[in-house]
């Protein structure tokens, strides 16, 4: 591992220090964490034992060298910001307490650590449990060590004499009897005191500085919060408690925490995922009173213990279930519930597929799908998902003169080809073939070949000719290849092609129900894009035909450096970009320049953009914009669209209102269409254009379309025209 | 009840040969329609002789074809012969089901364009290619195919002068085992002309060398002789590949495929011994695809059918002018339309068939045009019923040649009719007039009168 510079590392350390403020809150907002540190110097000394605990965390976890990502993060800092503002809390300001808060600090990057690595194989967050298994370490030890003091009277420290004259000065409008005048006031009041004993600090002032940073932060998790109270407020009002009253604020925060992780951090900003806040509430409830009452014999706090417990235990149920109805977990976080919904629902058309393995159509040219899943024939129970093919005339017969002879079917003796690549793991081949209209049932599937592609999936092709098969077991095949002909073997009474996807490597195994990647339909004579789907019965299918001009320009391999020449109306510049793989084995572009990057994935039939991050100026921005999916086969007469996300247009006062009801619904499309214009050259291999137009849906209302016009010349993407004005040129 | 009809009595030969278990051939039955457009309403409303063309089986032909090659091969174009029949209903026939159009002249070209066929869609082959067609063809980024090394001179000179980087394949013959060898069009195959050209146009580069011509012959009986063909063509593209790094991007197969009329001298009947187009997409296919490209390398498939998508779809509408005996006391019947009209009479014996009811008897015969010459014989001998004057006659599968070899020779040319998808009946081209055929006439000023 290289050594880092002094310089870098005072970076990480200072962008660690702060996230781990703002993190508190599940944010990476540099100004939220600014806003929370100055927050806790209201009360100076939980201001420096907050800022000194951090700062001990994250210098522990730079030097024994734990995952950098994490320490940007402020992962492994906020459980100590945490327990650095309890030791304040509970104890007196003495050189020892501060001194043990170091050691303390240390410890609890280690509970981090260890938890992260037991929860984290189960893809659960260890969220404050560090900060509580510490916690109680140390009140229990505590007893044991006189020259810890406790502070007898908390909140004496709590309002020192500095934050009072602070919060004096923020009174001088009287803010605090405003608050406290109504009952709707005594409300905003909890609410705002439950929000700052999250700092263990609950006050009015400090709440509110809390509220709008979050609310600048994310009005999603802002109305989650709020939400999350007044579930609580209503759940305690039934049962006959005030929840203003103080005893409560130190729990009250658990409604909210939770509400913030379960309605829009770890999940989808969904109606799905604010109706489980609500179903959650009385479970928190339960947990808290229990825990509390549990915990109290041997005088412990519960903090924010049940927040944890319900979010891991619902996390995990979540995670756990078969399939993913209703609430759907988050699979990149950004650590911005927009951020999160709007690229969700961009991926959502993208990355649902991502999880499966790339299958084209067996054949050439345009076959009929004469028997779909549960097709009723003989694709019926545990074989309900198989496909079965013909090839048809004009005239909607599948033979040319003589139904009774098998060669005069079109698709008799036609090439079948490999779906995926894979190793060939059955094959029969000498079956004989059927007269027109008998069957052979004692060899059902005739004769097959059985593909392996990777564990657990296999592909079968059945009913081929005999003696037609070219591939033997063993053999590894490329997509594409030929590896037998159709034919009327096995219970086949008219020669047909059979397809279907198994998990099990046997002759006759049950079907899997499983998409074609990418395939066009013709029916009635007009062309469609089926991107991930099953083909339907009478559906005309065919493969996507790859262009090799296409195909090269966006073949944008690791290393492959764009030099990018923008001549905008105000003047020319240059930016560098290049194709980077991560860790993770995803590509992404980055330009050096501005630092922007844009992750993308080709899986050979289509490239797509999958996200963009950065200055919306950078050239690459564009780029993301205007190529954001390219079908890599030529056909004039298809137009791809598809969704970006809200955020990725510029921000404007309406976006506001749009991230309160995202969760809800939608009302800002950005769509992006795609078309290809002839090509200059029949073949298309010399030249060819994309126009892509780019515009934002509001209800129903369209803004002005953005256009973009790519040349691609020579196996290069070579000029990005972006409505007349800016022109990018590939050097 | 119609009147029975009179026959004159004639003394017949017992002739028992070629019998079979259905008893002698009967090679005809009555034609009475034509897409269920009866034959007798045709000739009282467009007279006789008269062309007729479906465009229903047109489009069959052409569909069959397609379909036959894309089902085994992933790019297939379709480029149609225009010299086989260029009668502009015909070629938007095709050009609308989505062919290009082949063409080897000026006239051809131009008739092209005219059918609204784009130029980059326009295959141009043929040793006659003046300097002014090879301009046009490069200012209309069309593709063509060289055919001896004069043309590709002249087109590098044309292609620098012009300062343009024309898309151009050549033509390449071979031995195929077909007799006789078609060497006198393109650049051979076996004596390294063809590689010598490929190399002199990669070495000049200025043209954007696209793809491989063959043609290797008319009227093929034998599949074979195409993936020979084809496995040749791969040589060279897999060739160019490993020395140039550049697929070719097609490679043009040609024509010749047979319809299934029956050749002068052939011992067997065309429909059973011509292959099918499926057997023909199945050898040249299976040749490409096993040659070992990789399938996203592999080139597009150029076909220039041209006989086999047409000639079925065309018949000849006649009628009996005349019936004798010959000395030799065989019957002769003179048809109103003879070898100016159906010049494919000299390869086929043409399937001929009554449009009318007719009695049992039959008799050989010697079918005649109405030529007042010794050549214009329609078939030498041909077994039909006792046709009478007035009788008419339906001839198969015309389609292809007669419509653009036909004379205007001592009589005009007829009408040619289409009948459309839906049994609408379109005259495509109008019976010749005298002005017609005087038009371009001029007679020196001495001649203008005549005192007789």
């Amino acid at each position: 591992m290289p050594k880092r510079s002094f310089l870098s590392n005072i970076k990480l350390l200072s962008e660690g220090v702060i996230k781990s403020y703002s993190v508190i809150f599940y944010s990476q907002s540099y100004l939220l964490g600014f806003l929370l540190i100055a927050v806790t110097f209201l009360n100076p000394v939980t201001g420096l034992y907050g800022v000194v605990s951090c700062l001990t965390a994250n210098v522990f976890a730079v030097y024994t060298g734990l995952n950098e990502k994490q320490i940007k993060e402020g992962l492994f800092g906020f459980n100590s910001v945490l327990i650095g503002i309890a030791v304040a809390f509970y104890f007196r300001f003495t050189a020892y307490s501060l001194v043990i808060l170091i050691f303390i600090s240390l410890f609890t990057v280690i509970i981090s650590v260890w938890l992260s690595g037991w929860l984290g194989k189960y893809g659960l967050p260890y969220l404050s449990l560090p900060f509580m298994i510490m916690l109680w370490i140390l009140l229990l030890a505590s007893k044991q060590f006189p020259i810890l003091t406790m502070n007898t009277g908390a909140d004496a420290l709590f309002f020192s004499q500095f934050g009072a004259a602070v919060k004096t000065a923020a009174n001088f409008a009287g803010f605090n009897e405003y608050i406290s005048s109504t009952n709707f006031q005594l409300v905003v009041s909890g609410y705002l005191k439950s929000l700052s004993a999250i700092l263990l600090q609950p006050d009015n002032f400090t709440g509110f500085i809390i509220a709008v940073g979050l609310l600048v932060y994310s009005r999603i998790a802002f109305t989650l919060s709020v939400i999350g109270y007044i579930f609580a407020l209503i759940l305690y009002s039934v049962a006959g408690v005030a929840l203003s009253h103080t005893d409560y604020y130190l729990i009250g925060f658990n409604y909210i925490l939770t509400a913030i992780a379960i309605g829009g951090f770890f999940t989808v900003p969904s109606l799905n995922s604010y109706l489980w806040i609500f179903f959650l509430t009385p479970i928190i409830a339960l947990v808290i009173h229990s825990s509390s009452l549990l915990l109290s014999v041997v005088f412990l706090p519960v903090y924010s213990l049940p927040f944890c417990i319900v979010v891991i235990l619902f996390l995990y149920f979540v995670k756990f279930r078969y399939t993913g109805k209703g609430i759907k977990l988050i699979m990149y976080n950004y650590y911005s519930p927009e951020k999160n919904l709007y690229k969700h629902l961009n991926f959502g058309e993208q990355f649902k597929n991502s999880i499966y393995y790339i299958f084209q159509l067996p054949f050439w040219s345009e076959w009929k799908v004469t028997q779909g899943y549960n097709g009723g024939i003989t694709h019926t129970g545990d074989w309900a998902g198989a496909l079965d093919f013909e090839i048809y005339d004009e005239e909607q017969k599948p033979y040319m003169n003589n139904p009774s002879k098998i060669e005069e079917y079109y698709c008799y003796n036609k090439p079948v080809l490999a779906p995926a690549d894979g190793f060939v793991t059955e094959v029969v081949n000498h079956v004989d073939d059927n007269k027109p209209g008998e069957v052979n049932v004692n060899e059902n599937w005739g004769n097959t070949v059985i593909i392996y592609h990777i564990q657990g999936l296999y592909s079968k092709l059945s009913h081929l000719k005999k003696g037609s098969i070219k591939v033997v077991k063993g053999q590894y095949v490329k997509k594409g290849d030929t590896i037998g002909y159709c034919g009327n073997s096995g219970r086949s009474p008219f020669p047909h092609l059979h397809f279907q996807v198994q998990t099990t490597p046997y002759i006759g195994s049950r079907t899997l129900e499983y998409p074609i990647s990418y395939y066009l339909t013709d029916n009635n004579n007009s062309k469609e894009l089926k991107i991930f789907e099953i083909p339907e019965k009478s559906d005309i299918v065919c493969n996507v035909l790859k262009n090799p001009l296409l195909k090269n320009a966006f073949n944008f391999l690791p290393g492959k450096i764009f030099n990018v020449k923008i001549t905008t109306p105000k003047g020319i510049r240059e930016e560098k970009w290049e194709v980077f793989t991560d860790a993770y084995n995803y590509t992404y572009i980055y330009c050096h320049k501005s630092k922007a990057y844009s992750y993308f994935v080709n899986n050979d039939t289509m490239l797509y953009f999958t996200d963009y991050e950065g200055y919306k100026k950078c050239g690459l921005y564009y780029f993301y914009i205007a190529l954001n999916k390219v079908l890599l086969g030529f056909y004039p007469e298809i137009k791809i669209s598809n969704k970006l996300p809200v955020n990725i247009l510029n921000n404007k006062l309406l976006f506001l209102i749009q991230d309160f009801v995202a969760p809800f619904f939608q009302f800002i499309n950005p769509i992006y269409k795609l078309e290809y214009k002839t090509a200059k050259d029949e073949f298309a291999v010399n030249e060819l254009v994309l126009n892509t137009k780019i515009y934002t849906k509001i209800f129903n209302f369209k803004t002005k379309e953005k256009n973009f016009v790519t040349e691609l010349k020579n196996d290069k993407i070579s000029k990005i025209i972006f409505d007349d004005k800016i022109t990018m040129e590939f050097m | 009840m119609d009147k029975l009809r009179y026959e004159r009595p004639s003394i017949k030969q017992m002739n028992a040969g070629l019998m079979n278990q259905y008893g002698l051939k009967t090679e005809y039955a009555p034609v009475l329609d034509i897409d269920g457009v009866p034959v007798k309403k045709i000739i009282s409303e467009y007279g006789s002789p008269v062309f007729v063309i479906s465009e229903r089986q047109l489009r069959r032909n052409y569909q069959n074809a397609v379909r036959a090659f894309k089902t085994r091969y992933p790019k297939v174009q379709f480029a149609w012969s225009y010299k086989t029949n260029y009668l502009d209903s015909v070629c938007r026939v095709f050009h609308q089901e989505g062919s290009w159009a082949e063409v080897v002249s000026r006239f051809e070209y131009q008739k092209a364009l005219r059918n609204g066929v784009p130029g980059k869609k326009i295959v141009f082959n043929g040793p006659d290619k003046r300097e002014e067609d090879i301009i046009t063809a490069i200012k209309n980024d069309s593709l063509l195919h060289i055919d001896h090394f004069d043309e590709l001179y002249l087109t590098l000179e044309l292609a620098e002068k012009l300062n343009k980087k024309p898309r151009v394949a050549i033509r390449v013959n071979m031995d195929t085992g077909i007799y006789p060898m078609w060497d006198r069009f393109g650049f051979n195959y076996e004596n390294g002309q063809a590689w010598n050209a490929i190399n002199k146009i990669m070495a000049s580069g200025k043209l954007e060398f696209t793809g491989l011509h063959t043609h290797i012959g008319t009227f093929m009986l034998v599949t074979s002789a195409y993936a020979a063909a084809a496995s040749k063509l791969c040589d060279l593209a897999y060739n160019f590949r490993i020395k140039f790094n550049k697929n070719i991007e097609y490679i043009d197969i040609g024509g010749g495929f047979p319809s299934t009329n029956t050749l002068k001298g052939s011992y067997l009947q065309g429909v059973d011994t011509v292959p099918s187009i499926d057997e023909f997409a199945e050898a040249i296919t299976n040749t490409i695809v096993n040659y070992g490209f990789k399938p996203e390398d592999l080139p597009t498939l150029i076909l220039e059918t041209g006989r086999a998508l047409v000639d079925d779809a065309a018949f000849l509408l006649g009628t009996v002018l005349a019936t004798k005996r010959l000395s030799d006391g065989r019957r002769a019947t003179i048809m109103d339309f003879g070898v100016n009209l159906l010049f494919t009479s000299y390869w086929y014996d043409h399937e001929i068939s009554p449009a009318q009811e007719f009695t049992q008897n039959s008799e050989d015969m010697v079918v005649y045009g109405p030529l007042c010459m010794n050549i214009d014989v329609v078939r030498e001998n041909i077994n039909l019923p006792l046709l009478q004057k007035g009788d008419n006659v339906v001839v198969h599968k015309v389609g292809a040649y007669n419509m653009t070899q036909w004379q205007q020779f001592i009589t005009m040319r007829p009408k040619v009719i289409l009948i459309d998808m839906q049994r609408n009946v379109h005259i495509i081209r109008e019976t010749e007039t005298l002005d017609y055929i005087t038009e371009l006439e001029k007679v020196p000023q001495h001649l203008t009168e005549t005192n007789l």
